[in-house]
């Protein structure tokens, strides 16, 4: 069995994790100081590729980064990358369809968050940086868990965007879902439910693992 | 703060219909014109008989034989319309075949205004799978004899290997034939010149109809020939689209070097042909079509394919690249 | 030089608008007012913690905040400790932990500053509870360890927020004698937010009231409550009687002059032995103050008023009487006057007359007993 879907996936879906823990935590960080009208009108926008429908997330992305669209002719230009039909392309769709998940769940973990403690460590004498870092994460870090998990399993089953984007070039771009929508098209039905099995399998390890890390969440806390 | 949790859940709201409504592709309807000009004119149809041989290793040989020749011929008075009972006859044809038959639904609407037709354009594969599947279905254009053979039951059984019966015995005709081309974006980025040129290291990326779309078969037949099929599934140079509408949208958007199209899809997105394929690479590209035995309509379904054999839409299929098959 | 704070500052909230002016030296300076009326967000934007719109605040001659020349000094460099109603104890760190954070920035030498803080512990009765995580300390000592925190940053000024809110009972007037034998200690400034005024009686030197986000002048602890000028300073003191009121210039046609208020809703005019300010709207009379009149009476007693018992409460150690004026306009409970005494006194008054629900009472007050008022 070729094995490069597997490898493709589970790559795609960590590299995307990682862009939206940072990103995710910093724009629900950052955001929820803003003024009302801009939180609520960043809210909106920063929400929309969880809403919609991942095809329709695909071709706005394909707007963008296609090879005759703005930025993707800038990138052919200036460094000869094509953006779009190459295994990085799945992670711009992973990463944008994932990045809402963290968002949210970050958001909510923090407006959670007491105050109090910020402004303690302030008073303190405690840098901003390591009051976020040492304070208001661990506290938050049930949520931020919950987020990161969620991002990266919807970064590893993503259809939609990533077969706009990445096309199924078998060895390069294919990656587990898109393998077996094609692997059902031709027929190949034996060949599509060992991929199935594949991917329940680690989606049943990644869930074990949250489960663990949450058992000990709680007997810490006590 | 309610005020705004409101509006925005309005404004995901409209997003999610918009989301909706942009992502209902299929079931396209053809256009009404206004009927009630009361436009007159006179079409009579008359019977075709066509017979044909397929060659080439991967097609199936199956000699078709249409009986019962018929002959309808339909009046109309003068400032008078005949009002007959509405129908809706449904067509599931190949996505190559979207423009063409899209203009003709729009003629046949002024010649029987009664008839309305709704299409479902896909790759043959696939509507072959939801006829099968239990669809509701009038008629079936295919872009390759194997998928209506795998559903007529007087076809070979190493290709019917299911038993399917759903082809009304004798409706089924050849009806135009195609031509596999390769094309490429907008001034040939990577200097593709010919099928020969895509065993070399000009061609980075290619896009092709996986095996199940009938213009991937044909591909996968023109490099095997080539004998450079093995070596781009090797350096994983193949990218694959779900159905040929697909394929020529990689290549009009220059995500790849070249794909392997239809005549007739080249022509319709304005792309470039470099290369074409002869008969001794992958056989002649024959659409039959046929009504479907499981229609509720079909003396409205016969009349409609004898409609497709006359000049009017000949001459609309030969616009595209399409030739008649006779 | 004199440990001083200066603060005046303005910030703007959808329901409220916070105006509070004043000034601390040494000792401990009482924020006096109830729940919601900005008092924490005073101490927050003094701490820095929170922007003020407008204003200045200063500590020994250093400006924190100014917003006319653009300076905001973050909290890290202004050196206070507040301490507040939860202690803010970091639960994720070790007691001992929590203790050191204070440290990071000052004592960089591991080593020195455990054994700082082991002193420290040692001396708020903290030892052998390095290990523990602030969820398994008691309320005290929770308390106990974030002052600790606090007073290892060697601040220049202490603030406390409600300190004793979330305790009471024994535990709280422990608590409490422990933290004015800290406070004796430091030799900063201290200001002491509380909506208690006995813990303010008790803790404070001066205080300043806090009433809907404006505050009143600091004035010594014991001219607040004896002498209060505003009807919310009154009240925060503890007084329980109130009538609207106006200067009395005629009564019963004739010139008064200075000394008469007319109690609007207790309808009766009474003397105060002192000029009346043109500006009073209501007099206070705290209930100790408001005397039984059980036999007969002198002919000069002054500010007698008719009334009818409404309701008899019994307290712990008091006999609390509710009576209402005979000429009051509204028979609203907010015009009932409210009388404190001992049990036994009013065992006495019930040996000479009637005291039931219902029945006349007469009472009297001392003119310099009523407390003029503005709002």
């Amino acid at each position: 069995m070729d094995w490069y879907p597997l490898y493709n996936s589970l790559r795609i879906a960590l590299i995307s994790s990682v862009i939206v823990f940072f990103t995710g935590i910093f724009a629900a960080y950052y955001i929820a100081r803003l003024n009302r009208v801009v939180k609520g009108i960043l809210d909106v926008i920063l929400t929309l590729p969880m809403v919609l429908p991942p095809t329709v997330v695909g071709y706005f992305l394909l707007l963008l980064l296609g090879a005759k669209r703005p930025v993707g002719m800038w990138f052919q230009e200036q460094f000869g990358i094509k953006l779009v039909m190459t295994w990085y392309s799945g992670i711009f769709a992973a990463a944008v369809v994932a990045f809402p998940l963290m968002y949210r769940t970050a958001r909510g973990a923090f407006e959670s968050f007491d105050e109090t403690l910020a402004y303690s460590g302030q008073t303190l004498g405690l840098s901003n940086t390591y009051i976020f870092w040492r304070i208001r994460m661990p506290a938050c870090r049930q949520g931020i868990l919950a987020g990161a998990v969620l991002s990266f399993a919807r970064a590893l089953g993503e259809y939609g965007a990533t077969s706009m984007l990445a096309g199924y070039t078998p060895g390069r771009t294919a990656t587990i879902s898109t393998t077996v929508y094609q692997l059902w098209r031709t027929d190949n039905e034996a060949l599509a439910f060992q991929w199935v099995v594949v991917n329940v399998m680690i989606s049943a390890v990644v869930l074990l693992t949250v489960n663990m890390l949450e058992e000990k969440n709680r007997k810490e806390r006590r | 703060m309610m005020k705004r949790r409101r509006a925005a859940a309005v404004m995901m709201a409209a997003m999610m219909t918009a989301g909706a409504l942009a992502g209902c592709q299929s079931g396209q309807k053809a256009a009404d014109t206004g009927a009630g000009s009361g436009a007159q004119s006179q079409a009579v149809q008359e019977s075709t008989e066509a017979v044909q041989e397929s060659a080439g290793a991967a097609q199936s040989q199956t000699v078709q034989e249409s009986t019962g020749a018929e002959q309808s011929q339909a009046v109309q008075e003068n400032g008078e319309a005949v009002q007959k009972e509405s129908v809706e006859l449904i067509v599931f044809a190949a996505a190559s075949m979207t423009e063409t038959l899209t203009e003709i639904a729009q003629m046949y609407k002024e010649i029987r205004p009664e008839v309305e037709i709704i299409y479902t354009f896909d790759s043959s594969g696939t509507l072959k799978t939801q006829i099968q599947e239990g669809a509701d279905c009038d008629i079936f254009i295919s872009a390759a004899q194997k998928q209506m053979n795998q559903l007529d039951i007087s076809a070979d059984p190493s290709v019917n290997t299911e038993g399917l019966d759903f082809v009304l015995e004798g409706s089924r005709f050849n009806l135009v034939e195609n031509k596999v081309v390769l094309a490429v974006p907008d001034n040939n980025p990577a200097g593709i010149t010919s099928y020969e040129d895509l065993g070399t290291d000009k061609l980075n990326l290619i896009c092709l109809g996986n095996d199940d779309v009938p213009v991937g078969a044909y591909s996968i037949e023109i490099l095997t020939t080539l004998g450079i099929l093995e070596q781009l599934e090797n350096d994983s140079k193949i990218t694959y689209g779900s159905n040929v509408k697909e394929v020529t949208t990689q290549v009009k958007e220059a995500s790849v070097d070249c794909g392997i199209i239809y005549a007739t899809d080249a022509f319709s997105a304005g792309l470039t042909v470099v290369d074409e394929a002869e008969e001794d690479q992958c056989g002649q590209v024959i659409y039959p079509a046929a009504v479907l035995n499981i229609s509720k309509h079909q003396e409205e379904a016969r009349d409609f394919l004898d409609y497709l054999t006359t000049d009017d839409c000949g001459a609309v299929f030969e616009s595209v690249g399409f030739s008649i098959a006779r | 030089m004199t440990m001083s704070l200066y603060v005046d500052i303005e910030k703007d909230f959808r329901s409220f608008h916070l105006s509070t002016r004043f000034e601390a030296g040494q000792g401990v300076m009482g924020i006096l007012g109830a729940s919601g009326c900005g008092k924490s967000m005073t101490l927050r934007c003094v701490a820095g913690v929170v922007k003020p719109d407008r204003g200045k605040i200063e500590l020994d001659g250093v400006t924190w905040f100014d917003s006319e020349r653009g300076i905001d000094l973050p909290p890290q460099k202004r050196r206070v400790g507040l301490l507040f109603q939860n202690y803010a104890l970091f639960p994720n760190m070790t007691v001992e932990k929590n203790l050191m954070a204070g440290l990071r920035t000052v004592e960089k030498d591991k080593k020195k500053a455990r054994a700082v803080v082991a002193e420290m512990m040692e001396r708020f009765c903290l030892t052998g509870l390095e290990r523990h995580r602030p969820s398994q300390l008691s309320g005290g000592q929770q308390q106990r360890a974030a002052l600790a925190r606090i007073l290892l940053t060697k601040p220049g000024l202490l603030m406390l927020d409600e300190p004793f809110s979330a305790l009471d009972g024994y535990l709280r007037w422990k608590l409490e004698m422990e933290l004015m034998d800290i406070l004796r200690g430091f030799s900063g400034t201290t200001l002491f937010v509380s909506h208690s005024r006995d813990e303010i009686y008790r803790i404070c030197d001066r205080v300043c009231v806090m009433d809907n986000g404006k505050s009143t002048p600091v004035a010594p602890v014991k001219t607040m409550f004896e002498e209060p000028k505003t009807l919310a300073a009154c009240m925060l003191s503890g007084c329980k009687n109130y009538s609207g009121a106006e200067a009395d210039v005629k009564k019963n046609g004739e010139e008064q002059g200075d000394g008469w208020v007319w109690a609007k809703d207790w309808g009766v005019s009474l003397n105060c032995r002192r000029r009346v300010p043109e500006n009073i709207t209501h007099i206070g009379v705290r209930s100790h103050y408001i005397h039984l009149i059980s036999g007969d009476l002198r002919k000069d007693t002054q500010n007698v008023m008719e009334c009818r018992i409404r309701r008899i409460v019994e307290d712990v150690f008091n006999m609390v009487v509710m009576v209402s004026s005979v000429n009051a306009v509204s028979d609203s409970s907010n015009a009932w006057l409210r009388l404190e005494m001992p049990k036994e006194q009013w065992e006495a008054y019930k040996e000479i007359a009637s005291g039931k629900v219902g029945d006349r009472i007469r009472v009297r007050i001392d003119p310099q007993d009523i407390l003029l008022l503005t709002s």
